[in-house]
């Protein structure tokens, strides 16, 4: 959608470069309008990224210092006091990808869209005690046509089998063929015929063959945890920034790290101040401004912004910035492959490096209650453990009575889990209760190296969630067993995954209640939108990163429209 | 990048360069001899017997018939590398190191001897006594992580000499593999070179 000529001296300042700024940066440099992207880390591009497990997962290359830029954590003491500790000392990382790009540069791909019913949870399922479940202002329909746009543009690969939970579609299948699969997912899906599972092909927002300048996969290997060295991974970065620049119409301006949203006492921001790499601080001037630095510090950036005009922080006249905090509940399951049971050939070809396995059961995206009620489920995605070798290496310091080896003992072990076996693992995702134990405020006291309050974050799981996990933790373990792989075994937890986070800026038609309107404007001021998790009310029981990016692309319309309307 | 293929060469070189790893090195001989480096971290000087190192870490990794040894990986070399890396938590450094110094007081003050003047089967029993105590159990296997890191690291972080930690295992890392430019810590400045006009 193109600018009128009269609007064509529009300028946008867009905070952050991840799977929500990239939409942006994408339809509105192409639309001609002048784009500036402030983004916190370095301009990174694929050249200067290497399959190196040293920089990329051993050393603070991607994400910052803890030291530098702390977060606070609180938990629970004896007492039920919330207690924060800054997770410099210990606690998670929330931190995934400072860098051109964010963290879609890091990411698997795995790729699941929202569901009708996701899109109207506290309509459809029976309520859940202490959950702040809300139904979404758009429906599935709403976004559907957007989740199509990432498929094409993105690039989604993949081959739709129907099945009992398929959403509709209004492409009859991915613009993308499949990836290479290992001979595991045949066993995979022998196994699940037997147990009468539906088991799907998992699409993946990876390239199999080349489109435009980006190369396709070529099995590398080392996937989730990298970025990308043929683009066929759809990284903001890779599939939408780099062809925004060509236009000419969009600046970045890298290590730039916005601390302040200034406004004009008329409910419109007029200037994004940033921390600039020569230590000095500067601001960008422009007419319209759109936040998408993932959801805990684009909450931070509204609540750092607070003035007299807003006392609580942009936007957050009703104390809504912040709250709600979503992350993606579930666990891990795995199992092993014994090559000493197997021949010869099969050992070889379950060993084969770089092929994907590609399965996900959403067979349980609704199961039922005790009181024979249906309720939300999830779904588990299959993969191999991850090929980086250090981190396993580490966990075969105990043997399996836990005791320490060292020595031959250890070497042996090695040796046997390197050469002789492969593990399978199963992921599950279900939804995180929103509740008023999780939110994000800013510590009072500890400050980033730039003096600036760090995040404080609360992060109260809901049983609920604990309880549906183990269902479906379950019938992956019995899947694993069908397939004859041993040492099957399972875990829920109730810590929040890092890297995967919405909330915090719900979108609403009641500004009481919600920070962002159906277009993920802000409700109290005129120039302010928020394109990444934030506006998620619910998370739903899939991974973020599409629904980011249809949404994205759909606030990117709006956006323009508005501008065509006059409206900004 | 000056690679000596002698080990104490290979110090001498990087404690008067600093080349190799272009990093500010903030440590200096205490003599000629090689073995004890002092280190200051948090204001705290510390003194890394090099040598009782190196033995700890033959007996977590011994080179047998199968596998290559903390010598052949030059886990030592990466443990003092990593003690020196700033970008690296304070702390962090600090505790490697402090487990380094007080592990070689405790069979000092166990065995009245240097480490290195014990024999293999003494120093295999002592490491072994040392298992047993939640402290020390906690101690070796720190420093068994950073030999398990010297092991897969790409050997352009000047361990892993001819990819021997990769290949006993039939392990192949991944490509591309990381270059001079972009390895770590190269790759935190890489942008720096840049002009405006180059992105």
């Amino acid at each position: 959608m193109k600018n009128s000529e009269s609007n064509k001296i529009k300028k946008i300042c867009i905070v952050g470069s991840g799977a929500g700024a990239g939409p942006i940066i994408y339809e509105l440099s192409l639309a001609e309008f002048q784009v500036i992207v402030l983004e916190k880390g370095p301009w990174l591009k694929t050249a200067d990224y290497a399959k190196d497990e040293i920089s990329m997962t051993r050393r603070d290359v991607v994400t910052p210092r803890l030291i530098d830029e702390p977060q606070v954590i609180e938990t629970q003491n004896n007492a039920g006091e919330w207690v924060g500790i800054s997770n410099e000392i210990e606690g998670q990382n929330f931190w995934n990808g400072s860098v051109l790009g964010g963290s879609s540069n890091f990411m698997s791909g795995y790729f699941h869209r929202l569901k009708p019913n996701d899109f109207k949870m506290k309509s459809v399922y029976p309520p859940i005690e202490g959950a702040n479940i809300v139904d979404w202002p758009i429906s599935y329909d709403d976004l559907e046509p957007y989740y199509d746009k990432v498929e094409k543009i993105i690039g989604v690969s993949g081959k739709i089998v129907p099945h009992k939970f398929q959403e509709k579609r209004s492409s009859p299948d991915f613009p993308y063929p499949p990836l290479a699969e290992n001979y595991v997912s045949q066993i995979l899906d022998k196994a699940t015929q037997k147990l009468e599972i539906e088991i799907i092909p998992m699409p993946r927002a990876i390239l199999s063959r080349p489109a435009g300048k980006r190369n396709s996969c070529y099995y590398s290997n080392f996937c989730g945890s990298y970025a990308c060295n043929s683009d066929a991974k759809g990284s903001s970065r890779a599939a939408l920034i780099n062809i925004a620049l060509e236009t000419g119409n969009c600046q970045i301006i890298d290590q730039a790290k916005v601390f302040h949203l200034e406004t004009n006492g008329n409910n419109k921001i007029i200037k994004a101040h940033y921390h600039a790499k020569d230590g000095t601080s500067a601001y960008i001037e422009a007419d319209i401004f759109v936040i998408a630095a993932q959801a805990i510090e684009t909450s931070r950036l509204l609540l750092l912004s607070k003035n007299k005009e807003f006392p609580n922080g942009l936007a957050n006249n009703h104390n809504q910035v912040g709250k709600n905090l979503v992350f993606s509940a579930g666990g891990i399951g795995s199992g092993i492959f014994n090559f000493e049971k197997l021949s010869k050939e099969q050992a070889e070809k379950i060993n084969l490096p770089g092929v994907f396995i590609n399965r996900s059961v959403h067979h349980y995206y609704e199961i039922k209650n005790d009181d024979d009620q249906v309720i939300k489920g999830g779904i588990f995605d299959f993969l191999f453990e991850h090929a980086n070798p250090i981190g396993k290496s580490i966990r075969n310091k105990w043997n399996k009575s836990g005791e320490f080896i060292y020595g031959e003992e250890f070497q042996n072990q090695l040796l046997h889990y390197f050469t002789k076996q492969r593990k399978l693992k199963f992921e599950i995702f279900i939804d995180w209760q929103p509740n008023d134990n999780c939110f994000v405020s800013l510590d009072p006291e500890i400050k980033d190296r730039w003096g600036d309050s760090v995040a404080r974050l609360r992060l109260q799981h809901h049983e609920h969630d604990v309880m549906v996990g183990k269902i479906l933790a379950q019938k992956g373990e019995d899947i694993l067993k069908e397939m004859g792989c041993h040492s099957v075994r399972s875990s829920i937890g109730t810590l929040p995954p890092p890297n995967l986070q919405a909330g915090g800026c719900r979108f609403g038609n009641d500004p009481k209640t919600s920070v962002l309107d159906v277009n993920c404007k802000a409700h109290d001021v005129k120039n302010l939108y928020v394109s990444d998790g934030s506006f998620m009310p619910t998370g739903g029981s899939v991974t973020y990163t599409w629904t980011i990016y249809a949404n994205a692309f759909r606030v990117a319309d709006k956006i323009i429209e508005a501008i065509n309307n006059s409206e900004l | 990048m000056i690679i000596s293929t002698n080990r104490r060469g290979f110090l001498r070189t990087l404690i008067l360069g600093g080349l190799a790893l272009q990093l500010p090195f903030i440590f200096h001989c205490k003599s000629n001899d090689l073995q004890v480096i002092t280190l200051t971290i948090r204001d705290k000087i510390f003194l890394i017997n090099t040598e009782f190192l190196l033995n700890i870490m033959q007996i977590l990794l011994p080179k047998t018939q199968q596998a290559p040894g903390a010598n052949d990986l030059k886990s030592d070399i990466y443990y003092l590398w990593l003690l020196n890396d700033t970008h690296i938590e304070e702390s962090r450094r600090a505790y490697l190191a402090e487990i380094v110094v007080q592990m070689e007081a405790y069979f000092v003050d166990k065995y009245k001897e240097d480490f290195s003047n014990l024999t293999l089967s003494e120093q295999n029993d002592a490491v072994s006594s040392l298992t047993k105590t939640k402290w020390g159990e906690g101690y070796l296997s720190s420093i068994m992580s950073i030999i398990i890191e010297s092991m897969f690291a790409n050997p352009i972080y000047n361990c892993n000499t001819d990819k021997a930690g990769w290949k006993w295992l039939n392990y192949q890392g991944g490509f591309p593999e990381p270059q001079m430019s972009n390895k770590y810590p190269e790759i935190l400045t890489i942008t720096q070179s840049r002009s405006i006009h180059e992105k």
